[in-house]
């Protein structure tokens, strides 16, 4: 029988495997070739053994009644905000309210470091409101501000812990990075964002 | 197009929809019609049909079982609460596993937040020892059997974050390189060159 001379590449195995379509020559040529077919059966293998042990591990964090657990989760959170509809909440608003709230966290002080230093950045970028750049600390100065409850002092520290742990994070990353106003973008859970999957490879 | 005759939706190339499109779409005529304890029903059996695949997805993404749990519940409560604007000649699969994916960034995104803000700590102010936080408690800290197992689920963790993800949506969440080019916005072509990384690199990973 005719061998096509040149063997197939492994992305061409690869794709033989999942469910590219090959050209009639190549499809041809791993019929009659028996290194691409064991090859193409090496390929197979592999990507079997990890869809299986892929599955088995995510399968024994949620076992059935894990699932059952979750779904009844998901129903309670319809009856009691699933309002077809609306808009899509802001971060932090009662629509989407912080899922899983007996989920236990590790203790940590991060309120107290992440306080203190919005603070400072408050203090900081007030300092700098009239001597820099003054739309962009003044939106960081304001957005520490509205973080720390609009007191502007560190008693506030106790209006701090009324605001939802992400709400605050976000507030000092704005304040950070002099995106104060971007906070209150309302975000768009259907539009993917594709160049955050990944940025490095 | 009725809620009652689900074999009736077609996608638009006239194939067959799925299962889950039949249901999304029922979901959706039964909301417009008013019938909201219908339309729950029907969307409880959705979840129970889709939830398996979703975990799966979320678990190997986030790496975090709580996480993933999380992100599960939020993707089907805005499937939802915006079952409105689902086209019933799409595949439900593809909408859905974007909302899925993207809650996957924003949870990371949050968790990435809260590690560079926190000051872990052992112990409370009152003295009593807690844990300190644990980075991700991975697939393979799992309890998979076999050792081969968790050198595999390893293997996957240590992708490429991107080669990971299409990986994950095409070998785990069972997707088609051209479901997984819709649920991602990259070209097809993309993906298949992410997949066929991903491969190669497991295999060297994997190689004794
Ligand atoms: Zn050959």
């Amino acid at each position: 029988m005719f061998i096509r001379s040149r063997h197939l590449a492994d992305d061409r195995i690869v794709d033989a495997c999942l469910d590219g379509a090959l050209s009639a020559s190549e499809a041809g040529h791993l019929d009659a070739c028996p290194g691409c077919d064991a090859r193409r059966a090496e390929f197979s293998r592999l990507l079997m053994d990890v869809s299986v042990a892929a599955a088995e591990g995510a399968d024994e964090a949620f076992p059935e009644a894990r699932l059952t657990r979750q779904r009844s989760r998901i129903m309670q959170r319809l009856v009691q905000h699933g309002q077809p509809g609306r808009l899509l909440a802001f971060p932090g608003s009662a629509i989407e309210p912080a899922p899983l709230s007996a989920r236990p966290r590790p203790a940590t002080r991060w309120i107290a470091a992440a306080a203190a230093a919005g603070l400072a950045l408050g203090l900081l970028a007030g300092h700098l409101t009239d001597r820099l750049t003054p739309a962009n600390s003044r939106r960081a100065s304001q957005a520490v501000l509205r973080s720390l409850g609009d007191t502007g002092s560190a008693q506030s520290v106790g209006t701090v812990r009324q605001l939802s742990e992400e709400e605050f994070l976000s507030e000092l990353d704005a304040a950070v990075s002099g995106v104060g106003s971007d906070a209150l973008r309302p975000f768009d859970a259907l539009t993917p964002r594709i160049s955050e999957v990944a940025l490095r490879e | 197009m009725s809620a009652l005759t689900p074999q009736t939706h077609r996608s638009s190339g006239n194939a067959p929809l799925t299962r889950a499109s039949e249901l999304a779409a029922d979901v959706k005529a039964l909301m417009a019609a008013g019938d909201r304890d219908r339309a729950c029903a029907r969307f409880e059996e959705l979840v129970a049909q889709q939830q398996r695949r979703a975990v799966r997805i979320a678990y190997h993404y986030l790496r975090d079982a709580h996480d993933a749990d999380e992100a599960v519940q939020d993707a089907f409560v805005k499937v939802f609460t915006h079952i409105g604007s689902y086209r019933e000649d799409y595949p439900f699969e593809v909408w859905f596993t974007r909302i899925l994916v993207n809650g996957c960034l924003d949870l990371r995104k949050a968790r990435a937040r809260r590690l560079r803000w926190s000051v872990p700590m052992t112990t409370t102010p009152d003295g009593v020892q807690v844990d300190p936080p644990s980075p991700d408690r991975g697939p393979e800290a799992s309890l998979l059997s076999g050792a081969r197992g968790k050198e595999i689920t390893a293997a996957v963790a240590r992708l490429p974050e991107r080669q990971r993800t299409v990986f994950t949506l095409c070998q785990i969440g069972e997707l088609s390189t051209s479901e997984v080019s819709q649920s991602l916005g990259l070209s097809e072509a993309t993906v298949r060159v992410h997949l066929f990384r991903a491969v190669r690199k497991l295999r060297q990973l994997l190689e004794r």
